[in-house]
């Protein structure tokens, strides 16, 4: 057991550097921020869709008479619906924002749009009004859109960092000299995208859009949303943690992209009143996983004869209430303690097996997609799934099956942990 | 006035820590100023800053802070994850202060 300890130890050690230029990574952590900054905007798009879906009738019956419904079907349709602009703008923008710090990025932010809105094709209403067709706007269009601002925003960055600007006389007011700055970067970028959609147009994809989704986006999505992928993604955050890294946060910028189309395709077929078409995402992942499913040890330190124990059982209880688990994670500690190496690593998998199993049979319902807002308390945390069944689903993994899970390897350490106090009372 | 700043992911573990500084602070007479928000807004924070602590979760991002402000004459630090744990503000507050002690 030691030798495997200091293997284990040593492995770490020499995969720590990784890790660090993991979390460090500029890419990464811009689609980390971004993804969090287009939280206002979803969130009103998810209160519409929620009460598009409403589970009771009579509210339904309400909001059709008095005409609420096409307003908020149009809500949807521009924030949820529209999330690739978003992202899009966004991502450019932090991405310039984080690479140089005194600029504020809106250029770019612009810029990014402008490309966007050129790959994406228009067409046509049947009245011969001009449109841009919304297929590319949302959860298809989400990956290019990441594509499209971190590449925009990268060029930016470069022509700023070499200093390719035109240059102006002095005497040139300051203003004038800022404008003509911008003009090289936007030109330039403006005619790779030019080329590019042209490039695209003449494939048998027919846009740079359907080309990024159909090779990148549709196979990865479709990974994302079986359960072995799933698992694989609570167990290297969950290894992570084992280390004493926040792994959600390092593991979260390479899924959330992916999951989160998938949260927009149940959202938007909620909204059309369609059967709900994924499982898997990131509303189902956090609902299931929340705060690394550690409550139920929580509970045994409450009630352990370890002073120790008893003592962080008080001290971790409330945050452990609201799904923040590091007292309990780091006071046990549950990092590089072998002792609760396994269910620390393993029950978050065992809980997404469970919740999984019970939502492909249909007792539990399908997730709405709606992202669920972090640090609100249990039960209350998994209300945005939309079904009654969702919120039981978290109480009975919480407050049934985790408690269960920790039990035996608790037992085991508060005999190790109650054996040390006496001896040191003695 | 000292300003002791906290970051993690999220800011929300923190936050629990900075209530448990504050309560230490309030104790001894310290006059401090504590706050806590995820690591990613503190590039845009304007508030002063004379000691920045790291949540342990978020050790992977100490090189990086140190690069960025370290030069800045920022104390930073990591929190000693049992403290975090136990959530010990007193132990926690007192790192801090010797941070800047050393300094002086």
């Amino acid at each position: 057991m030691e030798n495997i300890k200091n293997k284990v130890t040593a492995l770490f050690g020499r995969i720590s550097p990784v890790i660090n230029k993991i979390g460090e990574n500029k890419y990464l952590q811009t689609i980390s921020t971004t993804m969090m900054a287009t939280l206002g905007p979803v969130m009103v798009g998810s209160v519409a869709v929620l009460l598009l879906a409403f589970p009771i009738q009579a509210v339904k019956d309400f909001l059709l008479k008095t005409g609420i419904t096409p307003i908020l079907a149009v809500v949807n349709s521009v924030t949820i619906g529209a999330l690739a602009l978003y992202v899009t703008v966004l991502i450019s923008r932090n991405l310039v924002n984080r690479m140089l710090p005194d600029e504020d990025g809106s250029m770019a932010g612009a810029l990014s749009l402008m490309c966007f809105l050129i790959i994406t094709p228009l067409s046509k209403t049947a009245d011969g009004i001009g449109a841009i067709p919304t297929t590319w706007l949302g959860a298809q269009g989400v990956f290019t859109a990441m594509i499209v601002g971190l590449l925009v925003g990268r060029i930016f960055v470069f022509f700023r960092q070499n200093n390719w600007t035109i240059t102006m006389p002095d005497s040139v007011p300051p203003m004038v000299t800022k404008t003509f700055d911008s003009l090289l970067p936007c030109f330039t970028v403006g005619f790779i995208f030019i080329i590019v959609n042209r490039i695209f147009v003449a494939t048998p994809f027919g846009s740079l859009h359907q080309c990024i989704y159909s090779i990148i986006q549709k196979p990865i999505q479709g990974i994302g949303n079986t359960l072995p992928a799933t698992i694989l993604t609570s167990f290297l955050m969950q290894i992570l943690w084992f280390f004493g890294i926040h792994g959600t946060n390092i593991v979260s910028p390479i899924v959330t992209p992916f999951r989160l189309a998938l949260d927009t395709e149940n959202m938007t077929a909620l909204a059309a009143g369609l059967p709900l078409p994924n499982i898997v995402g990131n509303g189902f992942f956090s609902i299931v996983c929340w705060g690394g499913s550690a409550l139920g040890l929580v509970f045994w330190m409450l009630r352990s004869k370890s002073e120790q124990y008893r003592q962080l059982g008080k001290v971790a209880f409330i945050p452990a209430l609201f799904g923040i688990t590091e007292p309990v994670i780091f006071g046990t500690p549950l990092v590089f303690n072998f002792d609760f190496f396994i269910p620390f690593v393993t029950n978050n998998s065992i809980n997404l097996c469970i919740a999984y199993f019970l939502t492909k049979i249909g007792i539990v319902a399908r997730c709405s997609g709606v992202q669920p807002i972090f640090g609100l308390p249990l039960g209350f945390h998994a209300m945005v799934g939309g079904s009654f069944s969702i919120i039981l689903l978290q109480l009975f993994l919480q407050l049934i099956v985790s408690p269960i899970l920790w039990y035996p390897w608790f037992k085991r350490a508060e005999k190790k942990a109650l054996l040390r106090e006496r001896q040191e009372k003695a | 006035m000292i300003y002791i700043t906290l970051i993690c992911a999220g800011g929300l573990s923190t936050s629990i820590m900075v209530n448990k500084m504050k309560d230490a602070a309030k104790k001894k007479n310290i006059e401090v100023e504590i706050n806590a928000m995820a690591s990613t807004t503190f590039a845009s924070y304007k508030k002063p800053t004379d000691v920045l602590l790291l949540g342990p979760q978020i050790n992977y991002l100490y090189d990086e802070i140190v690069r960025e402000y370290g030069a800045k004459g920022i104390k930073i630090s990591v929190i000693n994850m049992m403290d975090y744990g136990m959530m010990n503000g007193e132990k926690v507050l007192d790192t801090a202060l010797q941070l800047l002690d050393k300094s002086e």
